[in-house]
């Protein structure tokens, strides 16, 4: 068996790439980045809170993605951004153990699930 | 010797320095709870030799600092972490600490992108040392609550900007720390030579070859002695009143050059695509250049070469430019100098020379003045509905492979897009 940088086999290398087309291997295999890049639409549900402080006005609570509900614990940092004319809010969250980057759209109102690092990764 | 004897400046600090600590690394950590309490850091593009532009707390106890190659981080940590930096958030970071910061004084300036100064002097805390340690405090808590609770700073405060930057490093990385006359000499005696901000390799050999070994050598030394052997210059005499706590930093830098460099993607000698990449450079420049209200006449292109070498070429004109035609106009001509054959691993351009900005000349035939108002109506609608809404077609192909990378040190950057908003 061929084993690789984080631990990672070549099977589940590929099996990644499969699966997450928009990883980049070459991070993962020097051990550089561990960042798993997913990019896939998701159903949420977010906490609007009426009275908060604007970075934490509105938290992403929970999310479904591939069958199983995320529930997040904790906002590591959210920040604006723009793609061309859009705005949109970047969410950094973790349920305990993974972090997730997590883009709303404002003009478009979707959530995407944009990469997740694993909180085993080190 | 005493306090009085070494004529110590005796007023009540008034200076505030504030030092976020390790910047981006510490945004990322923040973002990532994950990646707290490890080892990491952040890169402008991952490579097998990228070198790291911030570490965390952990991976700067392993010996990995700033400036250090992935190979060489990698053998002292096998699991050291490097993300790619993400400009957005950090700054968000920065405006918001900048914000936090403006609402205690007027008179704040950023030094750095981690780093920056509060001026009490001429407000209603001036000298009043136990209200700006709980400002300290607060400015701390603030950070914490308003940026995130992983956020630390260093707060330091002293009568000038050296001696306040020098208690900001005392205790890192959460200190707050006060040095006026009264603990200036305990201070100086706890720490070595190259403690000393501004005081590196070079100028730290110069002072051991004259005898001084310690802070505490270099106050005792005359001021006759540091500007006629020392540093023979004066430089002698801004350090005599520098150690002292006299302010002598308290000035505005001018503005050299401005430029931009990029790693060719995919290193090559196609002029189209070359050219389409300095183009894009040649736009951005030209827009910091707006941005500073100013004009140059020196322009600059310069290349290094895949295969070893380079290639510089610059010149000076008598009237000086502002416009991104006028720009690639000249960075174009000297681009068409370079040995075209040779495959380009980076290329860059810079504009010096600068000189204020002269919009409100006017020109006999008004040619000039369509040029200025062409060239702000386009500042105006970027400006308004986002950097490169309108850009030269030629410049397309460049726009799509060079991106916008973290310069080192300068606040430059954020604050561009701060004046944007």
């Amino acid at each position: 068996m061929v084993t690789g940088a984080n631990g990672f086999t070549l099977i589940s290398l590929l099996h990644l790439k499969s699966v997450y087309p928009d990883t980049n291997l070459t991070r993962i295999i020097l051990r550089m980045d561990p960042t798993i890049e997913v990019n896939e639409r998701v159903d949420m549900v977010v906490l609007y809170k009426k009275h908060a402080d604007m970075s934490t006005l509105a938290l992403p609570y929970k999310m479904r993605w591939k069958g199983r509900e995320i529930t997040f614990t904790q906002l590591g940092l959210r920040h604006p951004t723009a793609k061309g004319k859009r705005m949109i809010h970047v969410f950094d969250v973790s349920d305990g153990i993974d972090d997730y980057r997590l883009e709303f759209d404002a003009e478009r109102l979707t959530w995407q699930l944009i990469a997740v690092i694993p909180g085993g990764s080190s | 010797m005493s306090n009085r004897q070494y004529n110590l400046n005796r007023e009540n600090p008034s200076i505030m320095w504030i030092d976020l600590n390790s910047a981006f690394a510490t945004a990322e950590q923040q973002a990532h709870p994950s990646l707290r309490g490890k080892p990491m850091g952040v890169t402008n593009r991952l490579s097998k030799e990228c070198c790291v532009i911030a570490a965390s707390y952990e991976a700067k106890a392993l010996g990995i600092k700033v400036g250090c190659r992935r190979t060489e981080a990698m053998a002292k940590c096998p699991e050291f972490i490097m993300l790619e930096t993400d400009p957005p958030k950090y700054h968000h970071v920065y405006e918001k600490l900048a914000t936090i910061m403006k609402s205690y004084t007027h008179s704040v300036k950023m030094k750095s992108i981690d780093e920056g100064i509060l001026d009490f002097h001429g407000t209603q805390l001036e000298g009043k040392t136990d209200e700006l340690v709980r400002i300290g405090h607060e400015i701390k808590d603030r950070v914490r609550t308003e940026i995130g609770d992983y956020m630390k700073i260093n707060v330091g405060i002293g009568p000038n900007r050296f001696l306040a930057k020098t208690a900001a490093g005392l205790h890192k990385p959460d200190g707050l720390d006060v040095i006026d006359h009264s603990n200036l000499i305990d201070v100086y005696e706890s720490l070595e030579l190259q403690d000393l901000t501004g005081i590196a390799d070079g100028y730290g050999s110069r002072l051991r070859a004259h005898g001084i070994f310690t802070p505490i050598d270099f106050l005792n030394a005359s001021e006759e002695i540091l500007k006629r052997h020392v540093f023979r210059s004066i430089n002698g005499h801004y350090w005599y009143q520098r150690l002292r706590g006299y302010e002598i930093d308290d000035y505005e830098s001018n503005l050299g050059m401005v430029g931009r460099q990029w790693v060719v993607k995919n290193p090559t000698n196609n002029d189209a695509y070359l050219r389409s990449c300095l183009h894009y450079l040649a736009e951005t420049t030209g827009m910091k250049l707006r941005f500073r209200n100013v004009e140059a006449r020196g322009v600059c292109v310069w290349l290094s070469f895949t295969a070893g070498g380079g290639f510089v070429d610059k010149r000076m004109y008598k009237v000086p430019c502002y416009s991104n035609q006028d720009i690639w106009e000249r960075v174009s001509r000297l681009f068409d100098n370079r040995p075209a054959h040779m495959s380009v691993r980076t290329i860059g351009l810079y504009l010096y020379k600068l000189e204020p900005s002269s919009k409100s000349q006017m020109d006999l035939f008004g040619i000039e003045q369509n040029k200025r108002f062409l060239t702000q109506a386009v500042d105006e609608i970027n400006d308004f509905y986002g950097v490169f809404t309108v850009y030269s077609a030629d410049t397309m192909e460049g726009k799509k492979h060079v991106t916008q990378k973290i310069p080192f040190g300068g606040t430059e950057y954020f604050n561009l897009l701060l004046a944007r908003k």
